[in-house]
C-alpha cells in the first residue's frame, strides 16, 4: 500500500489550481491523485476571500493567485472523532478549544497556511482543515509560488544532465508541457521569468 | 470643455492687449501668452481693449514678501506690445549687460518700460515694435528699483520688415549719432565673425590723454573679431557672395555709449558683424606692451548680415576657453557662485555679470561658449567643472517656470573676495567646497572668521551618512552575489546553543580612500570611558590608541549585522551637491557601528594642550599607584553619583610617596627628591633621619632628576607588605586622559590635598578610600624600572620580579597579524611614552643590596592584586574539565560563585544570549550577550549582560580582547559581571584561522560550509540525504509529537518567581514527526531547540481552567507557554508523554502521560500538556539544520517508545539547530540557488 510514490500520509504543498486539478479516483473514500501519486492531504498558503461561519463549522475560500480552495474547519468535535472508536466525547477537549481559536483568527484578507485533508464535498474537491497558521509576513505567498517554478527548474536540470539539452530548449519544453496541461498560471511565471532580467537565471536568451 | 463663445462675441476672440505699463504693475510672478489652447478665453471684453487695468492681482501698496511660489498663469489671452531699445542708462547693473528694455509708445499716457530678454533675439528686433507673443515677468528682481524683468519667450515684429541698409548688410539701429554719415577711409572699419565678448568693465581713463575730461573711469567691453583679411574687405564695405575667411583677429573696444550695444554683441557671438567709424588706439598692457586696439567712436556702426549663415568656430580644445555646454541649471550654490548643470557639470561663475543673474534659475536651460572644461577627480567622486574666463558668454536657452527666485546677488564679491580669485580654477573650486563644508560645520562653534583659517573638512553627519550608505552598498553587493565577503566576515549564521544568530561583517576604511579630513572637538561622550569628536552636524565615536584636534589619517570601522538592507534614497552624502546644500540626516542603521580609530601622534592639534607636563609644586606629596582594574560603566558605584559621569578605577598604592627635598623651588632645579614611606607615623623629620637611601632617578623629557628612595619605615620585616592598600579612584568630567589608564601600569598622583605631611595617611587620602580626581588633578602616567629595565631582577638573581604585562606583550607580538590595528599601545610603547620614568637601581654595597631586594618585593607583592591575564587555551587546561557542561542556566544561578578571572583572546562571534533574540536588541538598557573567544586552538564564551553604554567601541568579531574580572563559576562556566572591564587591544580584518579553531565549547557548531541544503519538497524520499552523516538542512513543519520528556530543573530549596520570560523547566528529549511536504521523517531534540520546536517560549493561554490554575502571576498577565508548565513539574519532577496515534493523524486521546513520581496527573495537567502538544503541532514552517541518527541510539534514554508502523520506517534525525523562515529571505537564496544550478 505504501508505495515510494504515495503521499497519502504528507501534506502535498500545492497552489490551488493544482488541487482543485487533481484527479479523484472513485475510491471508497474518495482518494485523488497527481502526476500518478497518490495525495490525501494538501497544504495551501493564500488569503481567506470569504468566510462562513456555522454552529458546527466554519467554511472559508483560500485564494493563492491561481484559484479559490474552499475549506471546511469543523468545529463539531464530536463529528470529527466519529470514526474513533475511542472516542470519549469531553466539552472541553483542548482539540475543540484549538479549532475555535483559529476560527476566531481567521478573518477576511489574512493570509493563512491551511493544512488539511482533502475531500470530496457535492462532487468539488474542499479541505477539511486540520490546522491553521496565521502568516504575518506577506512574502509567504510569493515565496510558496517561487517554490513551485523552482520545483520545475529542479526538474529541468535533472532533465538537462540527462539528455545534455541547452536550457533554453528545456525551458520552452517546459512551456509546452505546461501549457497542454493547461497550467497557465506556471506557463506564465516561467515566460515572465525568460521575459525579465531573471532570464539569466534560467540561462536563455530572452 | 466649454462651449465656444457666442458668436456675437465674436470679437473677444482676439487677446486682451497689454502695454508695459500694465505689466510692471503685476506684484508677482506671472505668465501669458497670447494664444492658450486649453482654455477658451473666458474674457468678454470687446475690441478694441479698453484701457482699463486687467484683471491682476491689484496693485498692491506694499509687494507681498517674495516666495518661491512659481508663476501665476493669466487665465486669458493677453497680448503685449512695445518697442524694442537698447537698455536705459538707468536700467539695473545685473542687467545692462543682457538685457534690452521693451517700452510703450513715448506719446501713451503712463508709458513705462521694463528689461527684458528674448529668446531667438533677431537684432532686426532693435528699435522698432514687436508682439510679445508668450513671457514670464518677474517683478522687483533689484530691490532698489522694483522695475521686474520681462522674460520674452516668443515674439514677432508688429509690422512687416523694412530692409534697412543694402541687401546683404542691414544696420542695427542702434542710437548712434550720424549712422548715415560714415566714412570709412577717416575711420576703420572691421567685417567679421563675433568670436567673443567681455562683460562691462570700467577702467581709470589716463588722465594726460584724455579726451573728455578726467576723473570719470571709462566703461565699455571688449568684442573679439575674427576678421576676413581680403584686401576686398578691409578697404570697402563687404559685398555678399564672397567666400571670407575670418582668419584675423581683432579686438574692438566698444566704450563709453556704445558699451550699451553688448546686449546686441553678445547675442551676435558666431554670427558676422560689419562695424563701422572705428578709429585706432594703442593699449599698452601692463609690462607686458602695446596692441593696437579698435575704440568705437560717436560715429561707430553696427551692421549685420541676415542671409549669411552663422559661423561657429569655437575653440574646443581642453584648457582652451573654447568649448560650448548647454545644460539645465539643477542647483544654484553660493550665491549665485556655483550653478550646477545636468547634476553632473559645475559653473564657476568668476563674474556675477556674465550671465543675466535673474533668468539664471534652476530649472532654465543655458549655454556656455567659450568656457573651460575640466575633469576634476576627487578621492571621492569626479565632477566635470566648467570655468570661465573673460570670453565667455551665457546665454538662456530656455526660462524656468519651476523657480522664480532669483539666487545671484549683483554685488557679492565679499564672500571671499580676491583670495579665492587668485587660485586656478580646481582650487578654486576646492576652496568654495571647503567653505560651504565648514559653515555648515562650525556655525555654531567657530566664528566664520575661525572657519576660514582653519583645515578642510567633512561635516559629520555627511560623513556618518556616507559610512551607512557605504555599508548597505556592500551589503546588496553582497546579496545580489557581485562580491564575495572575505572569509572571515561571517555571512552565514553563527551557532551556540543551537540557536543560529546573524553572522557580523566589518569594514575598514582608510582615510585616504575617502579623501575627507575630520575636523572636530574631542570630547568625553555622556558615557564615560568613550570619546567622542563632535561638531555641529553630529558625533562619531572615536578610539584613540596611543594617547599623549583635525584628523589626517584614520580608518573608519564599519562594524554590523550581515542583512538584507534596502537602499537608500539620497545624494551621494559626500557629493558636491551635498556639501552645498544643507544636509540633513538622521542615523538609519542603528545595528550598525561607526567609528574612528586614530593614533595621537597624527591628530594636529588646533586647541591648547589639556596635559600640562610639569612640576612645579615643590613640598606637594606625589604617590606611587598602580591600576588594578577599571570599572564600566553604570557599576553600582554610579547611582551615588547622578550628576556627573564618572569613571572609577581600582588602584593599591605602593608604600612610598614622592616628596621633593629641596623646599620653595621647581623641580626642573631641584637636584634631588626623595621617596618616603606612607607609613611614617611619627615625627617625619625622625624619619627622615632614619631612611636609608635607593638611590633612584626621575626623568621626563629630557630631563633627569636625581635623588634617592626613602623608606623611613626600616626595610626588612616582610610582614609588613600587607598595609598595600587598595583604593577607589574617581575620574570626574572633564579629565579626559583615561584612555593612557592602563590595567597593570603605575601612575604618580600629586596628593590633592595641601597637606605638606609625609605621611599618606595624614594627608587624608587613604582615609575615605576613595580619591575624586577632577581636572585639575596631576595625575601622569610612570614607567617604573629597575637597573633600567622594566623586567629586573634582584641583584641576588633568584627571584623573578617584574611587571607581568611584559609577558601579555610577547603574546601580542607573537600574534600580531599585519591587518591588525592596535587600540592600546604595547607595554613597550606603554613605557617609552609615559609621563615620567623613575628608575631604582642597586648600589654594590651589601646594606643597599637588602633594601633594594625589598622594594623588589614590594613590587612583586604587587602583581597578586591584579589577576593574571590568561590566555584561552591555558584558561582551559586549569579550569575547564575535558567535557564542558552543556547546559548554561544563566537564569537559575541565584546566586552565582565562582572566582574572577582575566581572559584574553580574540573574540569569534558576539551574539544576543538566549533564544528570544528579539528581546534583547537596541532599545534596553542592558543586552544579555554571548561572546565567543577563541585563541590558536580552543574557544570558550562568555555570557552575561552588557549595559548598553558599557559595550566598548569596537567590540566584534576579530577584536582582540582583555576581560578583567570575569567570573568563572564551579560549574566552569564564565560570566560576564557588572564589574567585568573589558578591554580592547585591536581589531583586526584577518580571517581566524579556522583549523585552530577546534574546541568549541558549548555545542558541537557546525562548519557552515559543510550544510547540504535540501531544497524544498525535493525530497525526503530520495533518501540520498540519509546515509550520510553529514548534516542537513530542511523546512518542515511538526504534524505530531512522538514522544515528550519534560523535567523541572528547579531545586526544591529554590524560590520559582524568577526573572519573567525564562522557563525553569528543561526538555530532556523530544521526538517530533515533521512533515516536509514530500515525507514524513522523525526529528529529536532537547534543550533550547526543543522549546522552540515546542513553542514553549511564545505567548498563548490555555483553556481558563489550566491558565488560572498554572498561572504564575494570575491569568491577566500573558505567559509563554513553558512558564504554565514549572509548577506541575515541580510536583512531578519529570514528565512524559507518549504519543500513540498514527501519524499524521492528532488526537488527544492517543496521548499517554506518565510522572516520574508515579503520581496520577490531575485532569488538569493532563488539559496542560495536551494543550502544549497540540499547540506545538500549530506552528509554521521552521528551518531545520539536523543530521541523521541511528535510531540504536536512542536506547541509551532508557525509554519507552511507542512502536507505530509508520515511525517504525520513518528516518530519524538530531535537530542541531532550528530557526524561523525568513520568506524574503527564503526567496533569495532560492533566486541564487536557481541561477547556481544553470
Amino acid at each position: 500500500m505504501d508505495s515510494p510514490h504515495s503521499l497519502h500520509l504528507v501534506h502535498v504543498k500545492l497552489l490551488a489550481a493544482d488541487l482543485l486539478t487533481l484527479t479523484s479516483r472513485h475510491t471508497s473514500p474518495p482518494s485523488f491523485a497527481r502526476c500518478g501519486r497518490t495525495v490525501t492531504r494538501a497544504e495551501i498558503v493564500g488569503v481567506v476571500v470569504s468566510r462562513d461561519r456555522r454552529e458546527k463549522f466554519l467554511r472559508f475560500l483560500v485564494d493563492d493567485g491561481t484559484g479559490c480552495v474552499p475549506c471546511v474547519l469543523w468545529l463539531n468535535h464530536q463529528y470529527l472523532n466519529a470514526n474513533n472508536s475511542s472516542s470519549r466525547g469531553s466539552d472541553s477537549d483542548p482539540t475543540a478549544e484549538m479549532a475555535l481559536r483559529m476560527s476566531e483568527v481567521m478573518s477576511l484578507g489574512t493570509v493563512l497556511r491551511v493544512r488539511g485533508r482533502i475531500v470530496l464535498y457535492r462532487g468539488a474537491i474542499q479541505i477539511a482543515v486540520r490546522d491553521v497558521v496565521l502568516e504575518k509576513d506577506p512574502n509567504v505567498e510569493d515565496l510558496v509560488l517561487l517554490v513551485n517554478v523552482h520545483v520545475i527548474m529542479v526538474r529541468i536540470e535533472l532533465n538537462m544532465r540527462e539528455y545534455g539539452q541547452p536550457h533554453y530548449h528545456l525551458v520552452r519544453i517546459a512551456i509546452e508541457k505546461e501549457k497542454q496541461s493547461n497550467q497557465r498560471y506556471r506557463c506564465s511565471m516561467l515566460i515572465w521569468l525568460m521575459r525579465t532580467e531573471k532570464a539569466d537565471i534560467l540561462g536563455v536568451q530572452p | 470643455m466649454n462651449p465656444p463663445p457666442p458668436p456675437e462675441h465674436g470679437a473677444a476672440a482676439a487677446p486682451r492687449r497689454l502695454t508695459v505699463g500694465d505689466l510692471v504693475r503685476i506684484r508677482r510672478p506671472t505668465t501669458g501668452a497670447a494664444s492658450l489652447i486649453s482654455s477658451p478665453s473666458l474674457s468678454t471684453s470687446t475690441a478694441p481693449p479698453p484701457r482699463k487695468k486687467p484683471k491682476f492681482p491689484p496693485a498692491a501698496p506694499n509687494p507681498p514678501p517674495r516666495s518661491t511660489a512659481p508663476f501665476a498663469p493669466i487665465p486669458h489671452r493677453v497680448l503685449l506690445s512695445g518697442t524694442l531699445s537698447l537698455p536705459a542708462a538707468s536700467s539695473p547693473v545685473a542687467c545692462r549687460s543682457h538685457c534690452l528694455s521693451l517700452s510703450d509708445s513715448p506719446f501713451a499716457a503712463d508709458a513705462a518700460s521694463v528689461c527684458c530678454y528674448l529668446l531667438d533675439f533677431d537684432p532686426a528686433a532693435v528699435g522698432r515694435e514687436i508682439h510679445v507673443l508668450a513671457w514670464n515677468y518677474l517683478p522687483s528682481v533689484h530691490r532698489d528699483d522694483g522695475v521686474g524683468v520681462l522674460e520674452v519667450i516668443r515674439w514677432c515684429l508688429a509690422e512687416a520688415t523694412p530692409a534697412l541698409g543694402s541687401g546683404f548688410m542691414r544696420t542695427i539701429p542702434l542710437d548712434c549719432a550720424d549712422a548715415d554719415e560714415l566714412d570709412s577711409g577717416t575711420y576703420g572699419h572691421v567685417f567679421g565673425v563675433v568670436r567673443s565678448v567681455s562683460v562691462v568693465f570700467s577702467m581709470p581713463r589716463a588722465s594726460h590723454k584724455s579726451d573728455v575730461g578726467g576723473g570719470d573711469p571709462s566703461v565699455g567691453f571688449i568684442a573679439e573679431i575674427m576678421c576676413c583679411a581680403c584686401r576686398k574687405c578691409r578697404g570697402t564695405p563687404p559685398e555678399a557672395d564672397e567666400q571670407h575667411k575670418f582668419e584675423v583677429e581683432k579686438f574692438v573696444y566698444f566704450v563709453d555709449s556704445a558699451s550699451r550695444w553688448r546686449p546686441v554683441l553678445a547675442r551676435m557671438v558666431g554670427r558676422p558683424v560689419s562695424v563701422s567709424g572705428l578709429k585706432k588706439r594703442m593699449v599698452s598692457v601692463g609690462t607686458k606692451g602695446s596692441y593696437t586696439m579698435l575704440v568705437s567712436t560717436r560715429k561707430t556702426m553696427l551692421r549685420w548680415c541676415p542671409s549669411y549663415p552663422a559661423v561657429v568656430e569655437l575653440d574646443g580644445s581642453s584648457g582652451n576657453c573654447g568649448g560650448v555646454y548647454a545644460g539645465v541649471v539643477t542647483g544654484i550654490y553660493m550665491q549665485g557662485l556655483l550653478i550646477e548643470l545636468d547634476e553632473t557639470v559645475w559653473l564657476l561663475l568668476d563674474d556675477q555679470h556674465l550671465a543675466p543673474s535673474h533668468s539664471l534659475r534652476v530649472g532654465a536651460v543655458i549655454s556656455v561658449k567659450n568656457g573651460r572644461a575640466i575633469r576634476l577627480k576627487f578621492a571621492w567622486t569626479r565632477i566635470v567643472l566648467l570655468g570661465t574666463c573673460i570670453k565667455t558668454s551665457i546665454t538662456i536657452n530656455s526660462f524656468s517656470l519651476v523657480d522664480s527666485k532669483c539666487y545671484i546677488k549683483a554685488e557679492n564679491r565679499g564672500l571671499l573676495g580676491k583670495f579665492v580669485d587668485s587660485f586656478e580654477l580646481p582650487i578654486r573650486f576646492w576652496m568654495l567646497i571647503l567653505i560651504s563644508c565648514f559653515k555648515q560645520k562650525f556655525t555654531k562653534l567657530f566664528s566664520e572668521k575661525e572657519i576660514l583659517g582653519s583645515k578642510n573638512v567633512v561635516p559629520f553627519a555627511n560623513f556618518i551618512c556616507k559610512g551607512e550608505s557605504f555599508w548597505i552598498l556592500k551589503m546588496l553587493k553582497i546579496w545580489n552575489g557581485t562580491e564575495v565577503m572575505d572569509k572571515n566576515q561571517r555571512c552565514c549564521p553563527f551557532l551556540c546553543d543551537g540557536i543560529s544568530y546573524p553572522g557580523t561583517g566589518k569594514k575598514i576604511i582608510s582615510s585616504s580612500d575617502l579623501g575627507s579630513v575630520l575636523v572636530g572637538r574631542i570630547k568625553s561622550s555622556s558615557l564615560p570611558g568613550t570619546l567622542q569628536l563632535v561638531d555641529a552636524t553630529g558625533c562619531i565615536d572615536v578610539v584613540i590608541p596611543d594617547l599623549p584636534p583635525n584628523i589626517n589619517n584614520y580608518k573608519v570601522v564599519l562594524q554590523g549585522h550581515m542583512a538584507y538592507l534596502d537602499h537608500y534614497d539620497v545624494t551621494d552624502p559626500l557629493s558636491c551637491k551635498a556639501a552645498f546644500q544643507h544636509f540633513s540626516f538622521r542615523k538609519r542603521l542603528n545595528h550598525l557601528k561607526i567609528y574612528v580609530i586614530i593614533n595621537w601622534s597624527e591628530l594636529n592639534r588646533i586647541g591648547p594642550s589639556s596635559i600640562p607636563l610639569q612640576i612645579n609644586t615643590c613640598g606637594k606629596l606625589f604617590h606611587l599607584l598602580k591600576l588594578t582594574h577599571i570599572y564600566p560603566e553604570n557599576n553600582t558605584f554610579q547611582h551615588k553619583n547622578l550628576l556627573g559621569h564618572s569613571l572609577y578605577a581600582e588602584a593599591v598604592i605602593l608604600p612610598y610617596d614622592f616628596k621633593f627635598t629641596e623646599r620653595g623651588e621647581c623641580s626642573e632645579h631641584a637636584e634631588s627628591f626623595r621617596m618616603s614611606c606612607t607609613y611614617s607615623l611619627g615625627n617625619s623629620k625622625v624619619s627622615m633621619a632614619k631612611s636609608c637611601d635607593i638611590p633612584c632617578t626621575l626623568s621626563f623629557g629630557t630631563t633627569k632628576l636625581y635623588g634617592s628612595l626613602v623608606s623611613i619605615y626600616y626595610c626588612g620585616s616582610v610582614g609588613e607588605r600587607d598595609h598595600i592598600s587598595r583604593i577607589l579612584l574617581e575620574f570626574k568630567d572633564g579629565m579626559f586622559n583615561y584612555q593612557s589608564l592602563r590595567i597593570g601600569g603605575y601612575f604618580l598622583l600629586e596628593c590633592p590635598t595641601e597637606s605638606l605631611n609625609y605621611s599618606m595617611k595624614g594627608c587624608g587620602c587613604l582615609q575615605g578610600g576613595k580619591i575624586s580626581l577632577g581636572s585639575q588633578s596631576r595625575f601622569w602616567t610612570l614607567a617604573i624600572t629597575f637597573n633600567g629595565n622594566t623586567n629586573i631582577k634582584p641583584a641576588n638573581g633568584d627571584e623573578s620580579i617584574g611587571v607581568s604585562s611584559v609577558k601579555m606583550d610577547e603574546s601580542f607580538s607573537r600574534k600580531a597579524v599585519h591587518s591588525e590595528i592596535k587600540l592600546v599601545r604595547t607595554w613597550n610603547d606603554f613605557h617609552q611614552y609615559c609621563d615620567f620614568q623613575l628608575n631604582i637601581y642597586c648600589e654594590a654595597k651589601r646594606e643597599k643590596m637588602e633594601k633594594y631586594n625589598y622594594i623588589c618585593h614590594v613590587f612583586n607583592e604587587l602583581c597578586s592584586y591584579s589577576n593574571e591575564v590568561q590566555s584561552v587555551s591555558s584558561f582551559i587546561k586549569t579550569r575547564v574539565p575535558k567535557r564542558p557542561s552543556r547546559s548554561s542556566n544563566l537564569q537559575n544561578d541565584k546566586l552565582v560563585q565562582g572566582d574572577l578571572i582575566s581572559l584574553q583572546g580574540k573574540v569569534d562571534n558576539i551574539h544576543p544570549y538566549g533564544c528570544k533574540k528579539e528581546k534583547n536588541m537596541v532599545g534596553n538598557k542592558k543586552y544579555n550577550i554571548c561572546i565567543h573567544v577563541t585563541d590558536e586552538t580552543h574557544m570558550v564564551r562568555l555570557c552575561g549582560y552588557v549595559s548598553k553604554h558599557g559595550y566598548p567601541v569596537g567590540l566584534g568579531p576579530g577584536a582582540s580582547v582583555t576581560f578583567h574580572r570575569a567570573l568563572l563559576t564551579h560549574k566552569h562556566e564564565l560570566f560576564l559581571t557588572p564589574q567585568t572591564y573589558i578591554e580592547m587591544s585591536s581589531i583586526s580584518l584577518a580571517a581566524l584561522n579556522e583549523e585552530c579553531v577546534v574546541t568549541p565549547l558549548i555545542s558541537d557548531c557546525l562548519k557552515d560550509g559543510s550544510l547540504t541544503r535540501v531544497p524544498s519538497c525535493l525530497l525526503f524520499s530520495s533518501q540520498k540525504h540519509f546515509a550520510e552523516s553529514r548534516a542537513i538542512q530542511f523546512q518542515c513543519r511538526v504534524v505530531t509529537i512522538h514522544v515528550l520528556v519534560l523535567e523541572n530543573i528547579l531545586k526544591d530549596s529554590q524560590p520559582s518567581e524568577t526573572r519573567r520570560g525564562t522557563i525553569n523547566i528543561k526538555v530532556l528529549l523530544a521526538g517530533f514527526i515533521v512533515d516536509d511536504g514530500s515525507s514524513l521523517c522523525c526529528c529529536w531534540a532537547d534543550d533550547a531547540r526543543a522549546e522552540l520546536l515546542l513553542r514553549l517560549q511564545e505567548v498563548a493561554i490555555p483553556h481558563a481552567s489550566v491558565a488560572s490554575k498554572f498561572s504564575k502571576d494570575g491569568v491577566n498577565i500573558k505567559q509563554t507557554v513553558g512558564s504554565f508548565l514549572e509548577s506541575m513539574l515541580k510536583k512531578h519532577k519529570r514528565i512524559i508523554a507518549r504519543n500513540c496515534g498514527i501519524p499524521p493523524g492528532i488526537s488527544c486521546h492517543d496521548l499517554e502521560l506518565s510522572s516520574a513520581l508515579n503520581k496520577v496527573l490531575s485532569c488538569l495537567e493532563e488539559k496542560l500538556m495536551k494543550f502544549i502538544i497540540l499547540n506545538a503541532c500549530w506552528k509554521g514552517t521552521l528551518n531545520v539544520i539536523a543530521s541523521a541518527l541511528n535510531a540504536n541510539t536512542l536506547n541509551g534514554f532508557n525509554l519507552d517508545l511507542p512502536d507505530l508502523h509508520p515511525v517504525r520506517n520513518m528516518p530519524n534525525f538530531w535537530v542541531n539547530q532550528a530557526f524561523q523562515v525568513d520568506p524574503l529571505d527564503e526567496a533569495r537564496r532560492m533566486l541564487g540557488m536557481s541561477r547556481r544550478l544553470n
